[in-house]
């Protein structure tokens, strides 16, 4: 029997849980991604305005939380879509979670492999990662939040560690030109870079864990403001150091970047294994919650089999979708279909359900 | 089986070892002197410490008998007070007086005892005895009268060996809960600090009190530790770890869930905090509830020291803990799986040193480790003023003769150095010893899976502090969940004239810590 009531989100935590919920695997590849679409360092602007767009869409997701305060998503989307509309949408982010999974997974053993162990196989290495996971998600949902907080100022330290120790190896010069994308570019990049801020919808899964406040809206875009900051700053220096065409033709810019630094003193050589080490906490959150909505989903939808059950069978299949890749290149292909999916099917649901909600009062009064 | 439990009576029901032993004694008072002593000497199977005196009241009047255990009284105070006060007392009494009136008048008026009640059942009387009390009976009533005369050999108040501190109050707790209280009291003046009183053991019966400020404490932490410690039923507490291990929320955690202190200062500054302090009869350990992890890295001198100092020392002994969590497991991951990770120069060093060892990092790093936790159990062993030294030279001396030998690297010795120098800081004994067993977990990890491991490993750690609760509390709290407001006091220490708020983490009803007087 507790005695202190701790399992709610503090509204000044929010911030922080948004900012974890983005970082991930996405930054890794998203100077790629957008240098591809853009040609020229004008991406910046892209991932901008991308952002801005998704700071609507987490003021929206706060309206939504503050209109159902305490409620499931569940309980949200059954008062407002229907149970059949809502089912189907279940059925769909939970499997959508599940790619995630296995690209989380893959990606992980790729880098683990790349970075730490040539020689172990990559099913193992992936196989313990997937076991933390199913450790943290077998715990409870206010505890995956904690993580979050714990986590953050770690990775955010170790990307300033990085900007700090580049400044030296940035030529300003690979910047240029300036402003050279015309409107058809920024439209297209801004599209590809959408999906990169996909994690703020996250928080609308645990929006009933969060204490009531009128704040909430606000602070889920100073945490969006945060990782726009972080995606610009990775974006200027992964150009900027290696160059716009290294940038493009490198799988994960942002880690190539992070070889370039060199710390003073000598104590560390290769900082990218480093970078890699402590960018599994972030990646391992995005795994967390992965599996851990598509737990969540399926959950809701059968409420007669337990939580335990869902994660244990849901892990394995994540991991054997994570092993049906043969190439990095699919790898990638599959980690940006599952991005432009949950885009596609999550991401409206907000508004979705605001307007349901506007519709439905309407009605009401009328 | 006695049970007499939480301080009520449940049922008279006294029980000596089976069956055959039952029918020897009745569990009843008898109205004369001469068969109430005969039951009690049968129930408690004639031990050679209990002591009867007989006397008789006046020339004609009835007789009184003293009955106690002779250790456990107060001998001086018996003679001087009880019996002196009574035999003089014969011309008081009128001839025709009844023995109930007697017995008022003795209690009333004539014992020079400060404590007394009456007792009306063999078990009050019994238990009460076996507390150091003197029961009195009287010829002609069934009444008993229980002094309290307690008295026995103690352990003086002397300095907390495993908590000293250099600025400070130099007192610690005694095995004596009598004695603890008054400590506590005498630091905390206050009216509102209240006292819980259970019994728990159902064979040693030991005083176990709840301490805590009504209005800072909420009550239910109080309620909840109540209902808790009422709830063991167990032979003997001869410690507070009994009660520790009972009451803890999760028994598959390595980490201490309640603080265990021997200073007095440390328990009033849990108390002014909205926290509890549990004290058990017979041990100077008392109990701190709920705690923290950011709780067992606080020294209490860091509230004496000035705010510069203490912030450092904190920010020294946070750099500490991790060290001793992290570096060996490191220096396995570093040599067995990334050189690269090594700068160059220190790399072709290491390598130097390490070309005569015949084994890989690993069984290097835990025959090192091994040893040094044999030298520090060992040093626990030896005689206090020996033990340390002991460890220290073996160290010193296994070390170098190890390199000597060519069994270890230089390196090695110094990892192992820094690192059991650094557990050393930990301001708990309990805490440090969970770091002890972490770090193996860590070096296990760093075995197999090299940094990734290491990761791996700190993810798991995280996951269950933050899944573990104390009483409700998370146990990375004030981290996660972020009490800002908290952070005052976590890993800095601030100015006291900053600190003007109680911590939030008890969620204390009274929340202002200090505040300045308003200048005329």
């Amino acid at each position: 029997m507790s005695v202190y009531d701790y399992d709610q989100i503090r509204t000044t935590d929010i911030p922080i849980i948004v900012t974890t919920m983005q970082l991930g695997v996405g930054i890794l590849t998203l100077p790629k991604i957008v240098a591809e679409i853009m040609g020229s360092s004008d991406g910046w602007l892209v991932i901008l305005i991308s952002g801005i767009v998704m700071l609507g869409i987490g003021a929206l997701i706060g309206q939504v939380i503050n209109r159902f305060p305490g409620q499931s998503l569940l309980s949200i989307s059954n008062q407002l879509l229907g149970i059949w509309i809502t089912r189907f949408i279940f059925l769909l982010l939970a499997l959508i979670g599940l790619a995630y999974l296995a690209v989380v997974l893959r990606i992980t053993g790729m880098l683990a492999k790349l970075y730490f162990f040539d020689l172990t196989p990559i099913e193992v290495l992936i196989l313990i990662f997937a076991l933390v996971i199913i450790y943290c998600v077998a715990g409870l949902r206010i505890a995956i939040m904690r993580i979050c907080l714990l986590f953050l100022p770690i990775i955010i330290g170790i990307l300033i560690i990085i900007f700090l120790f580049n400044l030296g190896h940035m030529r300003w010069d690979n910047l240029e030109p300036y402003f050279t994308a015309d409107w058809r570019d920024i439209v297209r990049g801004t599209a590809t870079a959408l999906p990169s801020y996909n994690g703020i919808i996250i928080f609308l899964f645990y929006g009933y864990l969060a204490k009531t406040s009128p704040k909430i809206p606000r602070m889920i875009m100073i945490g969006t403001s945060v990782v726009i900051t972080l995606y610009i700053l990775v974006f200027i220096f992964s150009v900027g150091v290696l160059g716009l065409y290294t940038t493009i033709n490198t799988i994960f810019p942002t880690i190539e970047m992070a070889k370039e630094a060199e710390v003073p003193g000598g104590f560390f050589e290769r900082l990218q294994s480093i970078f890699f080490a402590v960018w599994m906490l972030a990646i391992f959150t995005s795994g967390v919650f992965a599996l851990d909505i598509s737990t969540m989903m399926l959950e809701s939808i059968f409420q007669k089999v337990s939580k335990i059950t869902w994660i244990l069978s849901l892990a394995p299949i994540g991991y054997f979708l994570s092993m049906i890749p043969r190439n990095e290149v699919e790898i990638l292909s599959m980690s940006s279909w599952a991005a432009i999916a949950l885009f596609a099917v999550a991401i409206p649901l907000p508004i979705i359900l605001l307007i349901a909600d506007r519709v439905k009062r309407r009605t009401a009064h009328g | 089986m006695i049970t007499i439990y939480r301080g009520r009576t449940v049922k008279v029901a006294i029980r000596v070892n089976g069956q055959q032993n039952q029918e020897n004694f009745k569990r009843s008072l008898y109205s004369t002197v001469h068969e109430n002593i005969d039951n009690i000497r049968k129930l408690l199977g004639s031990p050679t410490d209990l002591v009867t005196r007989k006397i008789t009241i006046g020339p004609n009047g009835p007789a009184c008998g003293l009955v106690f255990m002779e250790e456990l009284v107060d001998m001086k105070l018996l003679n001087e007070s009880v019996i002196q006060s009574i035999q003089g007392c014969s011309q008081t009494f009128h001839p025709h007086q009844s023995a109930n009136e007697i017995f008022m008048q003795l209690r009333d008026t004539i014992l020079p005892i400060a404590h007394l009640q009456n007792a009306f059942t063999l078990d009050d009387v019994v238990l009460k005895m076996l507390e150091g009390q003197t029961a009195l009976f009287l010829d002609g009533t069934k009444q008993v009268l229980l002094l309290d005369t307690p008295g026995w050999k103690e352990r003086n108040i002397e300095e907390a060996p495993s908590e000293k501190v250099v600025r400070g109050p130099r007192d610690g707790f005694i095995e004596n809960i009598a004695v603890n209280l008054s400590l506590v009291r005498r630091k905390l003046m206050d009216p509102n600090l209240h006292v819980r009183s259970l019994t728990v053991g159902k064979r040693s019966r030991k005083k176990v009190i709840i301490l805590y400020i009504s209005g800072i404490a909420r009550i239910e932490l109080v309620d909840e530790l109540e209902r808790r410690i009422s709830s063991i039923i167990v032979d003997t507490v001869p410690e507070t770890g009994t009660i520790e291990q009972w009451i803890e929320d999760s028994f598959l955690s390595p980490f201490p869930q309640l603080q265990n202190t021997e200073r007095p200062d440390r328990a009033v500054s849990g108390l002014v905090n909205g926290r509890a302090v549990i004290l058990v009869d017979g041990t100077p350990f008392a109990l701190i509830a709920p705690v923290t992890l950011s709780h067992h890295l606080k020294s209490q001198e860091d509230d004496y020291d000035r705010w510069p100092i203490s912030s450092f020392l904190r920010i020294l002994r946070h750099i500490a803990a991790i060290i001793s969590i992290f570096l060996p497991a490191l220096y396995i991951a570093l040599i067995e799986y990334h050189h690269g990770l090594i700068p160059t120069k220190l790399a072709f060093s290491i390598a130097g040193t390490r070309e005569g060892v015949p084994f890989p990092a690993f069984v290097e790093a835990y025959m090192m480790e091994f040893t040094m936790e044999i030298l520090r159990e060992a040093g626990i062993r030896l005689p206090t003023p020996i033990g340390q030294t002991i460890g220290i030279v073996g160290g010193l001396v296994i070390g170098e003769a190890a390199v000597q030998a060519g069994v270890v690297s230089p390196i090695m010795v110094i990892v192992v150095a820094l690192t059991a120098i650094s557990s050393f800081t930990m301001p708990s004994y309990a805490f440090a010893s969970s770091l002890r067993l972490l770090r193996f977990s860590f070096m296990a990890a760093a075995t197999v899976f090299g940094l990734y491991g290491i990761m791996l490993c700190f993810i798991a750690f995280s996951i269950h502090i933050t899944n573990l609760h104390v009483l409700g509390i998370p146990y990375s709290a004030p981290l996660a969940p972020g009490t800002i407001t908290d952070w005052k006091s976590m890993i800095l220490r601030f100015p006291l004239t900053l600190m003007r708020r109680r911590t939030r983490l008890t969620e204390p009803q009274d929340k202002t810590r200090s505040r300045r007087r308003p200048t005329p």
